[in-house]
């Protein structure tokens, strides 16, 4: 179907379709019926001419509007957020076409394939599929928690060290679920209650599936249970310079990348 | 219908190979696209009990201009009518395929190539497992294009000759084996995919050399009449007598435009 | 025409005299007669348009006043004032968490956002909120830990849901929450008054109490539950004016032999209700609290499976799922945890009672569960 819209964009005064048409094409493939299906043709004659009335056709389907089915597809190589080399891939076809066939990412999961992927596997099985990526989330997952500033509440009137514990209810907390086996603390231990910690960064070194490592920086906040004893509301205070509760630890501390919300300030100013 | 009609007797002429491919191309029963054809040969009515022949006249399609630049996969504009409302009169109305530009892949050719396309062409193609499939395994009369049609051809003459990938001869072998099936012999591939003009070309440079040959059946008159000329010219050259010699300059030689100056 | 005729003759008939003065009067009526149309003939053109035009007003006016009353009527329409204020604030999304396209968690670290929740179990959810609410982050040890039980309401048929419904339980392992509530007890013997009174009801008493209460003596409003012996069934009828929905029933369990016990449930048990969404009508939510931090997680683990359990035996359906979601909070520790229901409650699958739809001791089966459920509800109802 083809609609041709026009807008004036000056009015009814000024007539310049030119300047003004909006052009909107909405087109689709059907599929049609007759309404007025044709006589049958006679035996060893030729066939009759349709009339005119055999031309009225009735939208059965749209094909258009139906939802494609996902395509199938063996990954060549490792591709972030979709999968490891070698891997059978469900994704959605336009993605598939453009983003990784087109790119050379994946290949059809023709029969064909598919055994030619078994017959490559089995000659490869000594030595490991990949070693450079644990699964296809995992370098996502490194490259969020670089960015991350960890906050570590603390009540400031008990006293508290912090343990691999806090560092994991902290990580549930801000919404990253992190097992103990994969906190590395450093040695040297942190307590308190110590108001001159506030606002002071750690480093604390997570690992992914065995296989990527991050340092991530932790932040201490002091807490009250008691309104009035708290500190005073601080805005910003994500924001560098970031001050280290172990000076040797500066280096890395400024180096990791910002927060996306600090950098996206950095851009507007 | 005579235009039909020169075009078979000039059809006749061309090698059966292409004459085949021509039939399917322009004449081949197509795919039913927009319309689902009944199945079964004979129908029953369940009410009267009747029973009828089942003829399936597919819908008449539209080719325009733009048709033979992209790949449509069987889609093509429909012209008909809407009857909106039972006591309306019936509204002309176009149906027409959406199309979209698209980047398509095809490994025997090594090429990535822009082409206008539907999304029903896309959907074939990965039902296919790949561009090359897809047209190596439709036949003419649903690629119907010209572009698929060259396509085609190209395809089944990189096949035939072998000379496709010359950097990869491995990946060479592979294909080649792949599409083992649609390999033809290298002077049909030449024929399949011409258009009849293009055909009527080739037959014309083909047919070229007998023509220059020796003619056979030149009648006698002609060879007699060149004859007597030759001979004529002969005894022209024997009568003739020699030019006089030259003593006396013509008047135009004795003329110098600038000796009048230098008199001056 | 016809009736000059008709004069003539009976002119020729009768007498000259009389039948001439009748003729004259006759003829002198016919004329008035002709005269009156004749004038209504003539000024009938003028006259009309007149009057039509001022029917037409009228009409007009009647009817625009009856438009106007109308409306007026359909404005009136009490419209209740909680209803009022509901409407102003429609919730934007589903009361229930809706996760779509959301992969399944493949690495043991993970962002909780971009992967479909997983549920854990009581015993972590409850370590966790340890962690939390430790001495040295959130500082209290001792804070209350709350379920909330999201419910599927809608009951076989369509568009029909389950009422809302509240439950007095006794907790396996008490702890502290709610003020204790006052019981009456009606009992006729010597012997299951004192057996109430050690329970601790306030106050206990047979007949000579119900004929107290009758004269207005006891006053009704100090005592949440009462309770009665069985055998004090038909002495209590009587009170059914003034008990109204509080008045003891065997479907609410406040009639029975066991004194000690339903004391004890109706003053020191565990109340909680069900709430269901005023837009999202499918949608029930329980929320109670089942122990504290300090509590031993097995005592936690055996409150929490006697609660749900309870609030099971409320089904809608006899069959799918009742319990949908169950999260486990502890304020004022900010995180809530999602914790499986499987080990404390048995999910009746519909895809089984389908298969064995032939048997007949099934679909009884079925039918027996339907109407416990009815009766339950109903015995919530006069509570």
């Amino acid at each position: 179907m083809l609609r041709l819209g026009f807008q004036l964009l000056g009015g009814a005064k000024t007539l310049q379709p030119s300047l003004s048409i909006r052009v909107e094409q909405i087109r689709t493939t059907y599929v049609l019926e007759r309404r007025y299906p044709p006589h049958l043709d006679k035996k060893n004659r030729p066939p009759k001419n349709l009339k005119t009335k055999n031309f009225i056709y009735d939208e059965i389907e749209n094909t258009n509007l139906k939802k494609e089915p996902d395509l199938k597809l063996i990954l060549t190589s490792f591709v972030e957020g979709v999968g490891l080399k070698n891997e059978v891939v469900t994704v959605r076809p336009n993605f598939g076409r453009f983003k990784l066939l087109a790119t050379g990412l994946a290949v059809y999961a023709s029969p064909e394939n598919l055994e030619k992927l078994k017959r490559d596997l089995e000659n490869s099985k000594n030595d490991v599929q990949t070693t450079l990526h644990s699964s296809r989330y995992a370098e996502l997952t490194r490259r969020d928690l670089a960015m991350r500033i960890l906050v570590v509440l603390v009540n400031q009137e008990n006293p508290w060290t912090i343990e691999k514990w806090h560092i994991r209810a902290a990580f549930r907390r801000s919404g990253i679920w992190v097992p103990d086996h994969a906190i590395k603390m450093g040695d040297r231990p942190i307590s308190g209650p110590n108001l001159e910690l506030e606002k002071k960064h750690f480093l604390v070194t997570v690992t992914i599936n065995n296989l990527e490592t991050t340092p991530v920086r932790c932040m201490i906040r002091n807490w009250s249970t008691l309104p009035e004893l708290r500190l005073p509301r601080v805005d910003n205070y994500m924001e560098p310079p970031f001050e280290p509760v172990f000076e040797d630890e500066r280096q890395v501390i400024s180096t990791l990348p910002l927060p996306v919300f600090c950098l996206k300030k950095s851009v507007a100013s | 219908m005579s235009g039909f009609k020169t075009r078979i007797t000039i059809l006749n002429r061309l090698p059966d190979c292409y004459q085949k491919f021509f039939r399917e191309w322009k004449y081949g029963p197509q795919a039913p696209v927009h319309y689902i054809p009944e199945e079964g040969k004979w129908k029953r009515n369940p009410e009267t009990g009747e029973v009828k022949i089942i003829q399936n006249k597919p819908i008449p399609l539209t080719y325009p201009k733009e048709f033979d630049d992209g790949l449509w996969g069987g889609e093509a504009l429909v012209r008909g009518f809407q009857k909106r409302k039972q006591l309306q009169r019936r509204v002309p109305h176009f149906w027409f395929p959406s199309l979209i530009k698209s980047v398509l892949h095809s490994e025997i050719l090594d090429k990535r190539m822009e082409i206008t396309v539907t999304h029903r062409t896309l959907r074939l193609v990965d039902q296919h497992y790949g561009l090359d499939s897809y047209i190596l395994e439709t036949p003419p009369q649903d690629l119907k294009s010209n572009l698929g049609i060259k396509l085609k051809r190209s395809l089944l003459l990189a096949l035939a000759k072998q000379d496709f990938l010359p950097n990869n001869p491995a990946k060479r072998e592979e294909l080649l084996q792949k599409y083992q099936k649609h390999i033809i012999p290298l002077e049909e591939a030449e024929w399949y995919g011409l258009t009849l003009a293009e055909a009527l070309e080739k037959l014309g440079k083909v047919e070229q050399p007998k023509v220059q040959g020796p003619a056979i059946n030149q009648p006698l008159k002609i060879k007699f009449r060149e004859e007597f000329i030759q001979q004529l010219k002969a005894e022209q050259e024997e009568n003739q007598p020699p030019p006089p010699p030259s003593s006396k300059p013509s008047w135009a030689s004795s003329l110098n435009p600038f000796k009048f100056n230098k008199s001056v | 025409m016809s009736s000059w005729t008709v004069l003539r003759n009976l002119a020729q008939i009768g007498s000259v005299y009389i039948g001439s003065r009748c003729m004259v009067q006759q003829q002198q009526r016919f004329v008035c007669s002709l005269t009156a149309t004749s004038s209504l003939l003539v000024s009938r053109v003028p006259l009309l348009s007149q009057q039509r035009y001022a029917a037409r007003k009228g009409t007009r006016d009647r009817k625009t006043k009856k438009k106007n009353k109308a409306e007026i009527a359909k404005k009136e329409e009490f419209v209740p004032y909680k209803e009022k204020l509901a409407k102003l604030h429609v919730p934007e999304g589903p009361r229930r968490m809706v996760e779509v396209n959301k992969p399944e968690v493949v690495d043991d670290v993970y962002f909780t956002r971009h992967f479909m929740t997983q549920s854990m179990s009581l015993a972590d959810a409850v370590q966790f909120h340890r962690e939390t609410n430790h001495p040295s982050v959130y500082n209290s040890p001792e804070a209350l830990i709350t379920m909330k039980v999201e419910l599927d309401m809608q009951l076989q048929k369509k568009n029909r849901y389950l009422d809302n419904f509240s439950r007095i339980l006794i907790m396996p392992h008490r702890f502290e929450y709610q003020p204790i509530r006052k019981v009456l007890a009606f009992c006729k013997t010597q012997e299951t008054q004192d057996e109430a009174v050690k329970a601790g009801a306030d106050a206990v008493g047979g007949v000579d109490l119900i004929k107290r209460i009758q004269s207005g003596e006891v006053p009704l409003t100090d005592y949440d539950y009462f309770i009665a012996h069985n055998n004090m069934m038909a002495d209590i009828l009587p009170l059914r004016g003034l008990l109204k929905r509080k008045l003891p029933n065997v479907k609410s369990g406040s009639i029975g032999i066991n004194m000690t016990k339903m004391v004890a449930m109706f003053s020191k048990g565990l109340e909680f209700a069900s709430t269901r969404d005023a837009y999202e009508l499918d949608y029930g939510l329980v929320e109670t609290p089942f122990g504290n931090l300090t509590m031993p997680t097995e005592e936690l683990e055996a409150n929490f499976s006697a609660i749900l359990k309870d609030i099971e035996s409320c089904r809608a359906k006899p069959t799918g799922a009742f319990i949908t979601r169950c999260y486990v909070l502890s304020p004022p520790s900010p995180e809530r945890f999602v914790v499986s229901t499987d080990p404390y409650v048995k999910i009746k699958k519909a895809a089984e009672s389908s298969s064995s739809s032939s048997s007949e001791d099934e679909d009884s089966d079925t039918e027996k569960e339907e109407g416990d459920s009815r009766n339950q509800t109903r015995a919530v109802k006069q509570q």
